[in-house]
């Protein structure tokens, strides 16, 4: 095959200049003659009149033999260079084509199953992998991944899931939630609601107030401190349970009696409480809404 | 063109050698018989009946075939020297 390259000689001897004769008698075009030295002159033929070019000056010789002139090759030139470089050596063209079939081949297969992130779920992924045909040393099954990501997405505290093949690996990356950090509240108890206190669990502070005392909306309830045996006191984190049972009057200028208990529940509140009767009566200026109910109110509880 | 076959006509033998040259640029040469002296500076051509000496910058063959050869570089100067 004849590729559109040139190949670089360069003639040594006295005059070299005078040895281009015998490349003309011989109908051999020389390219790019250039004179480097004194007795170098360097040239270029074409691919398919480099063989008659050295038959002119063959390079061997015998021991003893003199050679007005030497002729040799020192490279080829060309755009398709790297192409003729290639074809000169076979074996390592057909490497190369080798080596890209089979990773070409080998790109549809999985070789191993890598986890990112959280490994606290690994046999789960991997049996989640497994019914959906993901495993090492077989074929990708392309489209599953969603799929499997349901799947661990469904266990507990799984918070973020992705399935991707790179190469000849799959990559499953996982996060857990972590719960979120719990900050205690800091400072004494107050009461919320007004009423009668049912009772009260204090695990870390001091109580106030006991079981049956009436209480007021904005009294303290539960003390951020502790007195040790020799009288002094501990600043501590509260954590306390207070259930109070409340009683709830007001009058509503509204129009309908759904709209006054829409209001009452309002006004009372929604944490923590528990309605245990209700009425509404219809008043000059409006509806007057009565109401029976129990408050738990929690600190860091 | 027409005034090169005029030329070219009345000339001795038929001006099978021939040149046509680019003042400071390169040049063309047609009927070469030989490449006599050869450096970058200086090339002496030899045609049938005369040789003829160039001199300039950066000179070098870019092509010498069948008689036919093209000088790339600078030519500055051009002689033809009398009885080959």
């Amino acid at each position: 095959m004849k590729l559109p390259v040139k190949h670089r000689l360069q003639l040594k001897g006295i005059m070299p200049e005078r040895a281009l004769l015998r490349f003309k008698r011989a109908n051999i075009p020389v390219f790019d003659v250039q004179k480097k030295g004194d007795d170098t002159l360097t040239f270029c033929v074409a691919d398919e009149d480099l063989q008659r070019a050295l038959a002119l000056y063959p390079p061997d010789k015998t021991a003893g033999e003199y050679r007005a002139y030497t002729l040799r090759q020192t490279g080829v030139k060309g755009a398709l260079k790297p192409l003729w470089t290639l074809l000169k050596r076979s074996g390592l063209l057909l490497g190369i084509l080798l080596f890209c079939a089979i990773n070409l081949y080998a790109d549809r297969y999985v070789f191993s199953i890598e986890f990112i992130g959280s490994t606290a779920y690994c046999r789960e992924a991997r049996q989640a992998l497994a019914e959906v045909g993901i495993q090492p040393f077989r074929p990708y099954k392309k489209g599953k991944e969603d799929l499997v990501c349901a799947k661990l997405l469904a266990l507990d505290d799984v918070a973020f899931c992705s399935v991707q093949k790179s190469g000849g690996r799959v990559r499953v990356e996982m996060r857990l939630d972590d719960g979120g950090k719990t900050e205690f509240q800091q400072g004494a108890m107050q009461a919320k609601h007004t009423g009668v206190i049912i009772k009260a669990a204090v695990l870390r502070g001091t109580l106030l107030k006991k079981a049956g005392d009436s209480v007021q909306a904005g009294e303290m309830l539960v003390g951020d401190w502790f007195t040790t045996q020799d009288g002094g006191q501990v600043r501590v984190e509260i954590i306390a349970r207070v259930q109070i049972a409340c009683e709830y009057q007001q009058i509503f200028a509204v129009e309908t009696e759904e709209e006054a208990y829409a209001a009452a529940y309002l006004d009372i509140g929604f944490e923590g409480v528990t309605i245990q009767e209700k009425s509404a009566q219809l008043c000059a200026e409006g509806y007057l809404v009565k109401a029976s109910y129990t408050a738990v109110e929690r600190f860091n509880f | 063109m027409r005034l090169y076959d005029e030329i070219f006509k009345n000339a001795d033998g038929g001006a099978t050698s021939r040149c046509i040259i680019v003042p400071n640029g390169e040049g063309y040469f047609e009927g070469v018989k030989a490449v006599g002296d050869f450096s970058s500076t200086r090339i002496v051509l030899c045609f049938p009946k005369i040789e003829l000496e160039i001199t300039g910058e950066n000179l070098s063959i870019k092509k010498y075939y069948d008689g036919d050869l093209r000088l790339l570089g600078k030519i500055i100067s051009m002689q033809v020297v009398q009885g080959v």
